[in-house]
């Protein structure tokens, strides 16, 4: 029988074997060996704090000595000279904690060269080389671990309230562990530098300029002697050089995603003559839409009604893309979501659609059963997530099956923030989306006061929030809003103009933001106002609005 | 009102009739639904389980940066339950079973699940957790007492602690940094461990031991 603290210290390294793990089921198995188990945390866990808190580290000695004047004297001296040598001498930064085999790196201390292997002390200001194999190290106190290619070289600085990693040549990789909020850690290099709170980067010197990849959290990414600064996110890359700095599109590979800049979209009212409002629009903003979207039923799209529609047409031949919201009702009787994955509708309503999408062959938006959270119910219900997720995948399944694979699909959620622990499960899988979105409505209750006020950085950020921290893995997704508006606010008639006006700079500063479509609807039309119109064709003419028209072949 | 308009349309309209009261959407309604618990109650509860929770999750993730980030986003889960009028009876319960979710994610993620972390094991963990509450604290509840005891241990044992508890090397790492093999610093570790407790246990007063 092995001590328990063996066991459970060799389980936590999972460095048990079967007849390990058997014993420690038994100690396990009995009210006390429970009670130990816990014991033994919670002894963990003290030690931890006991750690922070410098409480393991060795006192110096102390000694009892007879005391004369002339051993004091030299006593004194002996404490300025030690003073002054542990002065000259920093303390460690940092300790290698691997070596590649085959490599010889070695540290730039001064004047002096030194070897490194596993274990040995970094200082502020040594430079780090490593030769035809990497090295990893780890700060001393905090679990931040870097790792640093073959034919790659970095500097250790550190001044007050800052730590610096100054990367001269090659690549490395970090883990940086979240830091204290009276200091900065910054990765750098002759173009830019990278200023992290908690992530995990790679930061690579490509001849004339430098590549940042975040893998999780965010970066704050700056060019050399401040300038322009950027905000890369987890999954997504930017690039440094003498012209500064730039986020590289991943989202923008999805289909229909501009490389650069975002769709300036509409979604028109049904009730209304939708093309009598396009043109009347975009005559008052003075450039055509993107993106038109609309709002339709399965009953919409039976086997008499064509697809899409004379006005959509048009739309499309004049250089528009569609987005369609399509939602499981029939007139106003909603379907179950578990009847429509069962494929009860696909004669009916599903394949009509998908073989006159598939006929057209344009590529174009659809999004199926807008904000589904709201909902979702009770298990057997057959509206549960699952049976959406279910759904989704059915319809995917039925228009790849008819040939209509250029249709662009959009998952297309409400963005509130209650809703949000519901989104994961709500997700039917990267093979079967192309796009995210969220819907962003700012002082819908405006019109008697009482709604907050609130930027669309601010609208989105629940969502945004959610595909940086909670949607894990690389799933590289552009994000449309669906839906935005403004009501006008009654203290303030320009407040609805310039919350327009401040549209392009907010947009640009979330990389993930690859569409937008405007809800002209009633009151809360872009041009309720003259004020409102005036702002809303302010933003429209930003160059980030007018992106360069990709090719719109199928996806 | 047609279906075929905004998400919010149908209470938007309302709202220009000039009927707050009418501001209902039924369809998102349970999302908006008014928290009927107090979210500064739950956070000053949550906060005294902090600890607890903490091992809990270090128990299952075994990395303390790792635990950390997941007891905050266990704080985020347990908000918007209470803000979504979520009944939580039991929080403790409540926040382990969520906390046992993320780590079960995190390792889902990670496609890396500890072969010594099954289903049997995690029931027996929780079980520990739910039947006796106070042995987390049994002998880490006196600092005092245990930092005296750190401070007789030899100079090579405090470093081991050191690596361990504060720089959170895995063993492999502590023997790279000390030139041991990776079973000799478990081994160290253990003995270092037990001649705590004996000293911790050894100077508690009469009856708690």
């Amino acid at each position: 029988m092995k001590p328990i603290a063996e066991l459970i210290l060799r389980w936590q390294e999972d460095d048990l074997d079967a007849a390990g793990l058997a014993e420690l089921r038994t100690v396990l198995g009995t009210p006390a060996g429970r009670s130990r188990f816990l014991e033994h945390l919670g002894l963990s866990v003290a030690l931890m704090r006991l750690a922070d808190e410098k409480l393991l580290q060795a006192p110096a000695p102390v000694r009892r000595w007879r005391w004369s004047g002339r051993c004091a004297a030299a006593l004194v001296l002996m404490a300025i000279g030690a003073t002054a040598l542990w002065l000259a001498t920093p303390p460690p930064l940092a300790t290698v904690v691997a070596v590649a085999a085959g490599a010889a790196p070695d540290i730039e201390r001064g004047a002096a060269r030194l070897p490194i292997v596993v274990g040995t002390a970094l200082r502020a200001g040594d430079r780090i080389r490593t030769g035809a194999a990497g090295l990893s190290l780890r700060y001393a106190d905090e679990a931040t671990r870097i790792d640093l290619a073959a034919d790659s070289s970095l500097r250790l600085l550190e001044s007050p309230g800052r730590r610096e990693v100054r990367l001269e040549d090659g690549r490395l990789e970090a883990q940086v562990a979240k830091q204290p909020a009276d200091r900065v850690l910054a990765f750098t290099t002759v173009h830019a530098e990278a200023r992290v709170i908690g992530t995990r980067l790679a930061l690579a010197l490509e001849g004339q300029r430098t590549r940042l990849s975040v893998s999780e959290g965010r970066v704050r990414f700056q060019a050399t002697g401040g300038g322009q600064a950027v905000e890369v996110a987890a999954a997504a890359s930017a690039v440094a050089s003498a012209d500064g700095v730039q986020l590289e599109a991943a989202a923008g590979a999805a289909p229909l995603a501009p490389a650069a800049g975002c769709l300036w979209g509409v979604s028109l009212r049904a009730e209304a003559p939708a093309a009598a409002q396009l043109t009347a629009l975009e005559a008052g903003i003075g450039r055509p839409f993107a993106l038109v979207h609309q709002y339709q039923a399965f009953s919409d799209f039976r086997q008499d009604r064509p697809f899409p529609s004379a006005a959509q047409r048009l739309w499309a031949e004049g250089g528009r893309l569609l987005m369609i919201d399509w939602k499981p009702r029939l007139g106003d009787q909603p379907l179950l979501w578990a009847e429509v994955a069962d494929g009860l509708y696909d004669a009916e309503y599903v394949d009509p659609l998908a073989r006159k999408a598939a006929a057209w062959g344009r590529p174009f938006f659809l999004s199926l059963h807008h904000d589904p959270e709201s909902q979702i119910g009770p298990a057997g219900s057959g509206m549960e997530a699952a049976d959406f997720v279910r759904m989704w995948r059915h319809v995917h399944a039925r228009f790849t099956a008819a040939g209509a694979g250029q249709v662009v699909w959009v998952w297309s959620m409400s963005g509130a923030t209650a809703a949000a622990p519901l989104w994961n499960a709500c997700y039917p899988g990267d093979d079967c989306v192309d796009w995210l979105a969220c819907a962003a409505y700012n002082n819908l209750r405006g019109a008697d006061g009482q709604g907050p006020w609130l930027s669309l950085r601010e609208l989105v950020t629940p969502f945004i929030t959610w595909m940086r921290q909670d949607f894990s893995g690389d799933h590289r997704k552009p994000l449309m809003l669906s839906v935005y508006a403004c009501s006008e606010d009654p203290g303030s008639p320009t407040a609805k103009a310039d919350w327009f006006r401040a549209l392009p700079g907010e947009v640009r500063d979330i990389p993930e933001i690859k569409a937008l479509i405007y809800f002209h609807d009633r009151a809360l039309s872009a041009d309720s106002s003259p004020a409102a119109l005036a702002g809303f064709r302010t933003a429209a003419a930003d160059p980030f609005f007018n992106p360069t028209p990709r090719d719109a072949a199928a996806p | 009102m047609t279906d075929l308009v905004g998400p919010l349309c149908a209470s938007y309209t309302e709202v220009e009739a000039g009927s707050r009261q009418a501001y209902r959407d039924p369809i998102r309604e349970p999302i908006y639904a008014m928290p009927t618990m107090d979210l500064k109650d739950y956070g000053a509860a949550f906060i005294s389980l902090r600890e607890r929770l903490y091992s809990y999750l270090f128990v299952l993730v075994r990395d303390r940066q790792l635990a950390e980030d997941l007891l905050q986003e266990l704080y985020l889960v347990m908000a918007r339950a209470v803000e979504r009028g979520e009944a939580i009876h039991d929080l403790d319960a409540w926040c382990r079973g969520t906390a046992r979710n993320l780590a079960l994610h995190h390792w889902r993620e990670q496609r890396a699940r500890p072969r010594t972390l099954d289903a049997g094991l995690l029931e027996l963990i929780d079980l520990a957790f739910t039947e006796d509450p106070e042995a987390l604290r049994r002998l880490a509840g006196l600092k005092e007492l245990l930092a005296r005891c750190c401070a007789s241990l030899s100079a090579p044992a405090r470093r081991l602690l050191d690596l361990k508890y504060r720089a959170d090397l895995a063993a492999e790492e502590i023997a790279a940094t000390t030139g041991r093999s990776r079973r000799g610093v478990i081994t160290a570790l253990a003995r270092i461990r037990e001649q705590l407790e004996a000293c911790v246990r050894a100077r508690l007063p009469e009856g708690d031991a």
